[in-house]
């Protein structure tokens, strides 16, 4: 039988997913994803993790915990810096030794150290050290990245597309989506602005994006930008963000405000996240400036209900009806 | 120019001494109050941290009496720290202030820069001279506070107010350092003399935490000082000095030189996550080896590394057998609330040695 790792299903799921499963899978491996987000992941993970910690660190105890019987292996990677400048956020620099040290009786967790800040080589190591533990075969790690790579390229030219991660995923598998992108012009436009594994995840995000979709907006999101377009942002910042995430909400939401292209932002905030002190209050001095974008942050947290949001989410776009009619 | 900064426990005195050796005007922070609190409060974002909170009231106060620009240090994360000079820009500005901002942070020569604007004759010599001078007194201040730390035991809080009051004012007042020698002198005398005959403390309690917290006695609303009164010895794993020797001077030369702590959080935390997230952690495993009865580690609300250090605490307690409690602390902080924690906590720690000592006989 195939050895199994398992990938908890948030955090960093929601970026680098297609990357890992593609990598393991090539060397033989069977991937488990824990299961959507539900009212029992969300409880067990509060149950466990350091009170005063974040939702999204309680959900990902919680995501680790419904994997634990299921695999042999667990993979955290400790994402410490990825674009070889800015880092994540102390959380996620701690989160394996987190895990280790909350959750009892755990598989073994493969948690390999990123830090791309030491040169290109880095990346290499990392990927052999990873792949070793499935094959010695140098060639055979080395083409299972390859193809790794090439398939992680073509999700997230999906997502500039503007499907979400959801639906690219579904799509590289070859299943249908029935989104319709081409939205009319006249729709409303509104950013939806904040970490992935908030945005996407349709349980602790009450399906947001579903739901202004339904609400005839369009919805557009940070993974929709490229690296360059971002990057073109970078010198309104007069610091650029330590933390890798948060520098790209910031960068999207100035990015957006420039155009002029939305009607509406809306600042997704998980309560307890540190960086998004820093975060919501820049984007929200960047949309004061334009008259014709409104701003709404929300806060999510595990106590978060669906009928409040949803209120918000209407409300959020009746105004911006009513500012288009006048 | 007249120049401002931030206040934290008394980092006052040795940053004027420096400041007015470069002949560079200075308006001294005024000491942190409950107004200095709501003001930080009112204009910070709701989830920043305590000590952010407190750094911009005071900023206020300070330009309220007439600050043209503000010193601060910055950083290069993962703490929020290293954010809190262009976010108090943003805010001031936008509430209407006129002042420069200076931020330091390495490369050193841009810090030299900035002593260059500001000083009216910035010449070598006296730049060397006032550091020298002003270090001497921030080591004097951490060496006073530690005494009282460790033998200041069953003082009340009161008579360590008035006694610490009177001995910061001499040091700020201190031209050489000969007169700092006689005030170290002079005051560990006067503490042996109140201590004197007292009962001698049974408990030793290590302090960890983020630095601001843990130095500035106004955001942890006294906690060594009611420590102290409660009978119990203290130790604290942080201060200004050994911050600046690890990370400044050491980090520039590329140096590690907390490796100890370092090795010994490496069981538990095996990479650096901002702030003293690491130190907290090493700090508190060598406080379990030499056997101390407690640790107490201080936060602010919402502190990024001190909240992974939390998590981690928790298995470091179990292998140690050593109580830990954590004192989160943000503007709702009671000092009621944390004088009944203390008590508990010290009832506690009384309880566990009295027991281990009757096991120990039978």
């Amino acid at each position: 039988m195939s050895v199994r790792i398992g990938i908890p299903k948030t955090l960093s799921y929601y970026v680098y997913y297609p990357l890992w499963e593609k990598f393991f899978t090539e060397l033989g491996a069977e991937v488990v994803v824990s299961q959507n987000t539900s009212r029992r992941i969300v409880d067990d993970g509060v149950k466990e993790t350091v009170n005063d910690a974040c939702v999204p660190i309680k959900l990902f105890h919680g995501h680790v915990l419904n994997l634990k019987d299921k695999v042999d292996y667990i993979f955290i990677p400790r994402l410490v810096s990825v674009n070889g400048e800015q880092i994540y956020c102390p959380k996620f620099l701690g989160l394996p030794d987190m895990i280790k040290s909350t959750l009892r009786g755990l598989p073994e967790v493969i948690a390999p150290k990123i830090d791309l800040r030491k040169g290109r080589f880095e990346l290499l190591k990392i990927v052999y050290q990873v792949g070793s533990i499935l094959t010695k075969n140098l060639l055979q790690i080395y083409s299972a990245f390859k193809e790794a790579k090439s398939y992680f390229e073509d999700f997230n030219n999906l997502l500039k597309e503007g499907y979400t991660v959801e639906e690219s995923l579904k799509l590289l598998e070859g299943e249908e989506v029935n989104v319709d992108l081409g939205q009319e012009e006249s729709s409303l436009k509104v950013a939806v602005l904040g970490y992935p594994y908030i945005t996407y995840d349709p349980y602790i995000s009450v399906n947001m994006i579903q739901k202004l979709r339904g609400l005839g907006a369009e919805v557009v999101t940070t993974d929709m930008l490229t690296h360059r377009q971002l990057d073109k942002q970078k010198p309104k910042l007069k610091k650029d963000l330590f933390w890798t995430f948060s520098g790209e909400v910031v960068k999207a939401g100035y990015h957006y405000c420039e155009t002029g292209e939305i009607d509406g932002l809306i600042h997704v905030t998980a309560f307890g996240c540190g960086p998004d002190f820093m975060v919501d209050k820049l984007l929200e001095l960047a949309a004061k400036d334009k008259e014709d974008i409104a701003f709404m942050t929300l806060t999510i947290d595990e106590h978060t209900g669906e009928a409040g949001i949803v209120t918000r989410l209407e409300a959020f776009v009746d105004m911006l009806n009513l500012r288009r009619k006048h | 120019m007249k120049v401002t900064f931030p206040q934290m426990g008394s980092l006052n005195i040795p940053l004027e001494t420096l400041l007015q050796g470069l002949n560079i005007e200075i308006v001294s922070p005024p000491p942190l109050t409950k107004r200095t609190l709501n003001l930080g409060v009112k204009y910070s974002p709701e989830s920043a941290c305590l000590p952010f909170k407190l750094v911009l009231g005071n900023f206020i106060e300070a330009l309220e009496l007439g600050a043209e620009a503000i010193i601060m240090a910055g950083g290069n994360g993962p703490c929020r720290f290293g954010h809190f000079g262009e976010l108090a820009n943003d805010i001031l500005t936008d509430l209407g202030y006129e002042f420069e901002l200076y931020i330091l942070e390495p490369p050193v020569k841009s810090i030299v820069d900035i002593f260059v604007k500001l000083s009216p004759n910035f010449n070598w010599v006296q730049v060397i001279k006032s550091l020298r001078f002003a270090w001497k007194k921030l080591i004097l201040i951490e060496e006073i506070k530690k005494y009282r730390l460790k033998h200041g035991v069953f003082l009340s809080k009161n008579q360590i107010n008035k006694l610490e009051d009177e001995y910061l004012q001499l040091i700020r007042e201190a031209k050489n350092k000969e007169e700092l020698a006689s005030i170290d002198h002079n005051y560990k005398k006067e503490i042996d003399e109140f201590t004197d005959g007292q009962q001698t403390s049974l408990l030793k309690v290590g302090l960890v935490g983020d630095i601001y917290t843990v130095s500035e006695p106004f955001a942890n609303l006294n906690v060594s000082k009611r420590l102290n009164e409660l009978g119990v010895a203290i130790d604290r794993a942080v201060f200004v000095s050994k911050w600046v020797k690890d990370n400044l001077i050491c980090g520039a030369l590329n140096i590690s030189s907390n490796r100890k702590v370092i090795k010994a959080a490496k069981r538990y935390l095996q990479e650096g996550v901002g702030g003293l997230g690491l130190e907290t952690v090493g700090e508190t495993v060598l406080y379990g080896e030499q056997g101390y009865d407690g640790v107490i580690q201080l936060a602010p609300f919402g502190c990024m590394p001190e909240i992974v250090a939390k998590s981690l605490l928790t298995e470091v307690e179990r292998d140690f057998g050593l109580p830990v409690l954590t004192l989160t602390l943000d503007e709702h902080a009671s000092a009621t609330g944390v004088q009944t924690r203390l008590e508990a906590f010290v009832d506690l720690l009384t309880q566990k040695k009295n027991l281990n000592k009757k096991t120990f006989l039978n």
